[in-house]
């Protein structure tokens, strides 16, 4: 007579029911709850605003006859909308989204970054994704920042005025 | 400016901006439909990008996704969906070529037999991904 297994019959159906009893366990835990202290409110620009910025830029955009690339991100420099007008070099694609992240990444204009690298501080350049050239406006809110515009395609004092527009849209 | 013989010159067509606003309006509003959460990327022939929209609460990865999608389908210009059941397939070499996005969601705009762009779709299943893609390329037939 065979003498039975020291392993059970079955070890993969096992494996399967014991993994399905302990996830079955912890969701019965919960989640963890966390303290407020642990937790930050914070805002983001929704799809919808980021529409009315890009109206109110490519408005200003075609009043000059500008052919650029706008960009809007979120707090962390993701893209929400981008719209690139008819005729706008490529190459305004990449770069109206490093402007604007570069933005939301630092707090400030895009202009600020092109002075401080303008002044010797070319350390700046060693931060990736950094595009320390005018034409990026961060969005703020109560000192947090929401998002940011990022405008390329024409000269970096006109990328600047296109993507002013759109911010100025959102004011209440 | 460069004087080039006509002769040397292909005529082609691009999608435009407008084009693209009238595609994402009605890819919108599938979403909007369905309770999608869904990034929607426009692509030009080149699959340089013209258009995106990110829906509020979309995950972030989408958004690459969605490029990836669009610029494979201008690229190859046939349905993303066609790469991605060649790499099941087995021809899993594919995935070497740079840029490549082989997961379907993406869908070609051809006028006349000339690609002239593409819309790429991500954030929910891909099946489900491309009904807003289609919704999309739908809204440009007259």
């Amino acid at each position: 007579m065979a003498r039975r297994p020291i392993c059970s019959p079955d070890p993969i159906r096992t494996m399967r029911k014991t993994l399905l009893l302990t996830m079955l366990a912890v969701l019965a835990l919960g989640t963890p709850k966390l303290a407020n202290s642990q937790l930050l409110d914070t805002k983001v620009i929704s799809l919808d605003a980021a529409k009315t910025v890009l109206a109110a830029a490519e408005a200003e955009a075609e009043r000059n006859s500008w052919t650029v690339a706008i960009v809007v991100v979120d707090a962390g420099g993701q893209l929400i909308a981008l719209h690139r007008r008819d005729g706008t070099q490529s190459a305004s694609v990449d770069i109206a989204i490093a402007k604007a992240r570069t933005s939301a990444m630092f707090k400030r204009p895009s202009e600020a970054l092109q002075g401080l690298v303008s002044g010797g501080m070319l350390g700046v350049l060693n931060v990736e994704g950094v595009m320390p050239i005018q034409g990026g406006i961060p969005v703020i809110v109560d000192g947090q920042v929401i998002g940011a515009v990022g405008v390329s395609g024409v000269s970096a004092a006109q990328d600047a005025q296109v993507a002013e527009a759109g911010v100025a849209a959102l004011r209440p | 400016m460069t004087e080039v013989q006509s002769t040397h010159l292909l005529t082609t067509k691009t999608i435009s901006l407008e084009g693209a606003k009238q595609m994402v309006a009605a890819a919108e509003a599938e979403a909007q439909r369905n309770g999608w959460n869904v990034a929607i990327a426009i692509v030009d022939a080149s699959g340089d990008l013209i258009l995106l929209h990110r829906r509020d609460e979309t995950q972030t990865a989408s958004i690459a996704v969605a490029m990836g999608k669009a610029r494979t389908a201008a690229r190859w210009k046939r349905p993303s969906k066609a790469l991605e059941d060649a790499v099941a397939g087995g021809r899993t070499s594919l995935v070497a070529i740079e840029g490549i996005t082989p997961m379907e969601g993406g869908v070609p705009i051809a006028v006349d037999g000339q690609v002239v762009g593409a819309i790429g779709v991500s954030g929910v299943l891909s099946s489900q991904d491309v009904l807003v893609a289609q919704a999309g390329v739908d809204a440009l037939k007259k």
